[in-house]
């Protein structure tokens, strides 16, 4: 739920960033933390297990300055991919404002990303939210494995409605800010709604 | 993507909207001399603090949240009614986490070994206050348009 505060002059939002296990959504937030300027981030909060899988989820603030004397902060979330933790992904979607579904490339998750799409869009209807309605964008990560999955076969399948997509390195940077700018620009958009 | 944008929700919150949250948070921090209190959005964002600054009041608020929506989902397979209660005595603060009728959440940090009467009263008061006035707000949303222009978030965004 945007949150625009006119006695603080502030304005809150909440992106989630959803897909399959080990398709780099903690990896989007790690290399923004590395990469964006101190006065932007604050700390990033990760719940995860000895071996570095999201149990719950990853967070991490974003503060993006001011615009028409309103300071925009967004929370950037993860969710934790893994089959089981069902619960945990339609808790963390509650008051989403925008979400970034990120895709792995990787041939043989082809199974992996339709069905988290298909969790997403369950998780959302929970809400009473569908991806029709929501501000949302894709990224296709893993762009450098070999034989990656092609792209065009990507957006055929995860992307009917034709939201921005991006191509990305999640690991190397490549196509990470270019995301969250296009979600950021969604979700500010639809602030008149 | 346009026609059926309005099954989104947001909060808009006025300026006196803002002082009487601030205000109740205050005071609730000076009468149950609270280290730090916190009003948090149902979804974990912070709408108000007062007291010592925390280390990071943003993360606090999501886990918070995050401890509700756990505490919630596992009553709910369960069976058993919605918790509304929390609180840890621990060796720095005693933490109590209120889950008010709006769903949104109230979070005092005590000095430890806080008796029990002495904050149980105030944190009642303040919750009475507090529902109606959170409730007000989300009602007060549906008449409040608010927009930037798409030149304006493109330009705002360059940062990124």
């Amino acid at each position: 739920m945007t949150t625009i505060n006119f006695g603080k002059r502030e304005i809150l939002c909440k992106i989630v960033y959803y897909g399959p296990g080990l398709c780099g959504k903690t990896t989007n937030l790690v290399t923004l933390h590395k990469t964006l300027t101190d006065d932007m981030k604050g700390d990033l909060l990760t719940l995860a297990t000895e071996t570095e899988r999201t149990i719950f989820f990853d967070m991490m603030p974003l503060d993006l300055g001011a615009i028409e004397g309103f300071s925009v902060k967004f929370s950037l979330y993860t969710v934790p991919g893994q089959v089981q933790y069902v619960n945990s992904r339609k808790a963390i979607l509650s008051g989403v404002d925008g979400i970034v579904f990120v895709a792995d490339s990787s041939p043989d998750r082809w199974l992996a990303n339709t069905e988290s799409l298909q969790d997403l869009k369950n998780n959302l209807a929970e809400y009473d939210l569908n991806l029709q309605t929501i501000p949302w964008v894709l990224q296709y990560n893993k762009r450098d494995v070999p034989g990656a999955l092609p792209v065009a076969a990507l957006e055929a399948e995860l992307n009917p409605l034709h939201v921005p997509s991006f191509e990305a390195i999640a690991s190397e940077g490549t196509g990470v800010n270019e995301t969250l700018r296009a979600v950021s620009q969604l979700v500010m958009e639809g602030f008149n709604r | 993507m346009e026609d059926s944008k309005s099954v989104l929700t947001k909060l808009v919150i006025s300026e006196d909207q803002q002082k009487e949250f601030d205000a109740l948070v205050a005071q609730l921090q000076g009468s149950t001399g609270a280290s730090s209190v916190l009003l948090i959005e149902r979804s974990g964002l912070l709408l108000s603090s007062y007291g010592e600054g925390t280390i990071n009041d943003l993360s606090i608020s999501s886990l918070i949240a995050g401890i509700f929506k756990s505490i919630s989902a596992l009553t709910a397979l369960l069976g058993e009614p919605e918790v509304r209660l929390l609180q840890h005595r621990g060796n720095r603060n005693t933490l109590l986490l209120v889950l008010l009728e709006s769903k949104d959440l109230l979070a005092i940090m005590l000095p430890p070994d806080t008796p029990n009467e002495t904050y149980e009263g105030p944190v009642e008061e303040a919750v009475r206050t507090l529902v109606p006035l959170l409730m007000a707000a989300r009602e007060s949303t549906r008449n409040t348009p608010f927009s930037f222009s798409k030149d304006a978030i493109s330009v705002f965004l360059g940062r990124l």
